[in-house]
């Protein structure tokens, strides 16, 4: 705690937010660089002449010299990826008294959550209507009640409905209060290997490729990008991929119009905290999340889509003020790769109540219609490549558990555990598959998670 | 005094068998499996002499030795009857026509044209159903199949002894085989020979009359929506309430208890309907095919009754969670056969569920697993 103490101390004295985003986070070499230019152009601005070492095109083939990689940061426990699985481990890991870093790709927290617009938590009760997410998870969502139009349907037994921009003021708040180290607008693309152990992560953002090393790596990226690049063994899945959007003015239809109207539109969307506002989910086709070409092609299809709709409902009478608040800026990507680790989740597991003595996590249903299932340690855990854990949608589980567990409070829990674990590989100086899953535990249910 | 004791020890064995109180699965099939009547009209019915027709033979044999020899020594039933008749001692037995030779007859006519008509109304089958209802859980549906008993039982207040001499079916079998004995076995001429040309006629007319009820009856187009679930391996919707001997053995060995007696249909008046609000059909068990003792549903290895189709599921999008902007996946997690897709239409942005009609055998998991307030996905008879 000692280390953690001293840099938010030291944070408080430079008058920093307290976040260590994009200034705190710049390399003091760079820094230095700055200072080394010539006087600045009269008007403002600096003349640079960049030093890079661009891709060649080489006999028809583009060649990426080999370069060294400036390490921006060293840290015990690196979390990528911002969403409620990332969130949630670089809480835990902290809370456990580890020195941790949190890096995402967007300028914002919550993956899916908020950047995703998927604000309906779905998975977080049992058979019976009985709560079994707890942790971190729960916390998040008590934060929310106390924020004025942060949540609805917060009650057990029922489907939460949150408001994306009042979930990131929230994820901010939770991660500045625990002091973790954060860089956003930050790509993690690659691992960094000795072997079949990955000692940090390769990111790309405006600063150009950079390094970050670490004792343990939690891959929270969703799609399991850096144990992929470890060299991994995963899953590779093709899944519904669809673009969420929120519609406004729904309290100001014209209902005595509307009754009157021959038909009535389509989808107008579920129920959010703003008043007159709604989110509108869509299926989409099954396609590759880790094509790029996927990806374009159904960005633009789907954008157009959704304005053909809102063009639909306007047409309705009384529906004329309808307006679509936001597309959601990040494509709804389901699932993409399941890790394929120690131990794997498995549908009949989920029915037959498979108990695990490595259970770190219990997850729920979608329409409480299902028990409550367990989550082995074992499924955030490579076979082979060591000092990196899943976390999220992407753990180790086969095909048919996708849906299960690509939700939100699924997320919560592998994050929580994959936290704590990370933090108690550090503590004790041993490789994640080789951690006293006791301990995990203790630690776990002290910080309020449910084992079953 | 030895036929009280036999009748006796047959009471009690028959109701242990449709309590379930053996250890064997096969002594489910109870007293009906042993009764010549049902093993006769449903081997001629099915066209098939098979296990069934085997375990008919000793009962047969019993009634050709001695004259009405399973009345005598082994029907609980006419025991039952006897014991209701000894409430009112001084009622005069009434002269009714012979029933129950029509009623064999029929049924044998019937089944010759695959539809064996009141096999129903065997004494075995009726105890047998009476019995077992009272095996716990009881319901007032499991209840209805016990109406059998308690019907003779006031029909032979009404009219003591009746129903055994005049009205049984197993009972005018029995006769018949005395005749048939008496007529063949013995190389003297019949002891009454100008009876013989009416009998022989009456017995024409009554099959003649019962094989074109049968054809009747099966060719009678049925509306689609009215026809209800079978239990799997369930003969063809035309056939199956005519073989079905109503003992309700299939309700009580389904461990999802998905079989209830059927209410809405005359014809089909308490044999087994699949309803799947508390269950469904598990890909593991084939109960109901082996406590079967007319082969109504026939009995499956797992392996084939997986593949025999009971219903096949269908889906209303207009009803789907996936159509009104929600996410579920319910009937496919559900499905133990993985029958069921999703196809998105990238014209207009509709996804519909799809049955590989090849995989779905109407098991009913998914039914049971949509959450919509009306099924969306409901599984339909072949």
């Amino acid at each position: 705690m000692g280390r953690g103490l001293s840099r938010r101390e030291l944070l408080a004295a430079l008058g920093a937010s307290g976040l260590a985003a994009a200034g705190a986070g710049v390399p003091a070499a760079a820094l230095a660089d700055e200072a080394d230019a010539a006087a600045p152009p009269p008007g403002g601005g600096q003349f640079v002449q960049p030093k890079g070492t661009p891709a060649i095109l080489s006999g028809g083939k583009v060649i990426q010299p080999q370069r060294e990689l400036p390490v921006l940061h060293k840290t015990d426990v690196l979390v990528i990826g911002g969403g409620p699985a990332g969130v949630a481990a670089a809480l835990a890991a902290r809370r456990a008294g580890a020195d941790v870093t949190i890096v995402e790709r967007y300028g914002h927290f919550g993956g899916q959550w908020t950047g995703g617009l998927v604000v309906l938590v779905v998975g977080m009760n049992v058979k019976g209507g009985r709560q079994v997410t707890k942790g971190i998870g729960l916390e998040m969502m008590q934060r929310l009640e106390k924020l004025d139009r942060g949540i609805i349907n917060n009650r057990p037994g029922a489907n939460p409905t949150v408001d994306a921009e009042a979930l990131k003021f929230m994820m901010v708040e939770m991660i500045r209060e625990a002091g973790v180290n954060v860089f956003l607008h930050c790509w993690g693309v690659d691992a960094i290997v000795d072997g079949t152990t990955v000692r940090g992560a390769v990111f790309e953002s405006k600063s150009g490729r950079q390094a970050i090393l670490a004792n343990v790596v939690v891959d929270a990226t969703g799609d399991g990008d850096i144990y992929a690049a470890a060299g991994a063994e995963h899953l590779h899945l093709k899944f519904r991929i669809g673009l969420v959007h929120r519609l406004g003015n729904l309290d100001k239809v014209d209902r005595e119009k509307a009754k009157v109207a021959a038909k009535r539109p389509r989808d107008l969307g579920g129920a959010t905290p703003i008043p007159g506002v709604t989110w509108v989910n869509m299926q989409g086709p099954e396609a590759d999340a880790l094509s790029v070409a996927d990806l374009t092609r159904l960005e633009l299809a789907h954008r157009r889509f959704i304005w053909r709709s809102l063009e639909e409902i306007r047409k309705t009478p009384g529906y004329e003020q309808v307006y679509i608040v936001e597309t959601a800026p990040q494509l709804g990507v389901r699932i993409s790769r399941l890790l394929a680790g120690v131990k794997q989740l498995t549908l009949k597991a989920v029915y037959d109540r498979q108990e695990f003595p490595d259970v770190v996590g219990v997850g729920g249903a979608w329409n409480t219609d299902n028990p409550e299932w367990q989550i082995p340690y074992g499924a955030l855990v490579p076979r082979k490549i060591d000092n990196v854990l899943a976390a999220g949608r992407c753990v180790s589980a086969e095909a048919k558990m996708a849906e299960l567990i690509r939700v939100i409070p699924p997320c919560f829990v592998t994050g929580h555990a994959a936290g704590v674990a990370a933090a108690v590989a550090v503590k004790d100086g041993c490789r994640p598959r080789d951690v006293d899953v006791a301990k995990v535990q203790k630690l776990l249910r002290e910080q309020g998670a449910y084992l079953g | 005094m030895l036929r009280t004791i036999c009748r006796c020890c047959v009471l009690v064995l028959g109701a242990a068998a449709a309590l379930r109180l053996a250890p064997w699965a096969w002594a489910a099939m109870g007293l009906p499996a042993l009764s010549p009547f049902v093993a006769i009209s449903s081997a001629v019915a099915m066209r098939a002499a098979g296990i069934g027709l085997l375990l008919g033979l000793p009962a047969l044999a019993l009634a050709l030795a001695v004259d009405r020899g399973i009345c005598r020594y082994a029907c609980p039933m006419g025991l039952l009857l006897e014991w209701v008749s000894r409430l009112r001692p001084r009622a005069r037995p009434r002269r009714l026509p012979p029933l129950g030779h029509w009623a064999l007859l029929l049924t044998l006519g019937g089944a010759a044209a695959g539809y064996p008509l009141l096999i129903w109304l065997d004494p075995f089958a009726l105890f047998h159903g009476f019995v077992g209802a009272l095996r716990p859980p009881v319901t007032a549906l499991a209840l209805l199949s016990a109406v059998g008993v308690p019907a003779l039982g006031l029909f032979s207040l009404i009219l003591p002894r009746a129903w055994c001499g005049r009205v049984c079916p197993l009972g005018a079998m029995q006769e018949l085989l005395t005749t048939a004995r008496r007529t063949l076995g013995s190389e003297e001429p019949s002891p009454a020979p100008a009876a013989e040309p009416s009998v022989l006629r009456r017995s024409v007319l009554a099959m003649g009359l019962g094989a074109a009820w049968a054809m009747a009856t099966l060719r009678r187009p049925r509306a689609a929506g009215a026809r209800p679930v079978r239990p799997p391996g369930a003969l063809d919707e035309a056939r199956f309430p005519g073989a079905c001997v109503r003992c309700g053995n299939c309700m009580r060995a389904c461990p999802t208890r998905i079989l209830r007696p059927d209410t809405a249909s005359v014809a089909g008046f308490l044999a087994p309907v699949a309803e799947f609000s508390g269950g469904y059909c598990r890909e593991d068990c084939a109960a109901c095919g082996e406590v079967c003792p007319s082969g109504a549903i026939a009995r499956l290895p797992i392996g084939r009754k997986r593949a025999t189709p009971m219903g096949i599921a269908k889906v209303d999008m207009g009803l789907c969670a996936l159509t009104h902007g929600r996410e579920c996946s319910a009937c496919i997690l559900r499905c133990p056969y993985e029958a069921i897709t999703t196809a998105f239409n990238e014209e207009d942005y509709t996804t519909t569920l799809r049955v590989d009609a090849g995989r779905c055998p109407g098991c009913g998991a998914c039914e049971l697993a949509c959450p919509m307030p009306i099924k969306a996905i409901v599984v339909h008879p072949v």
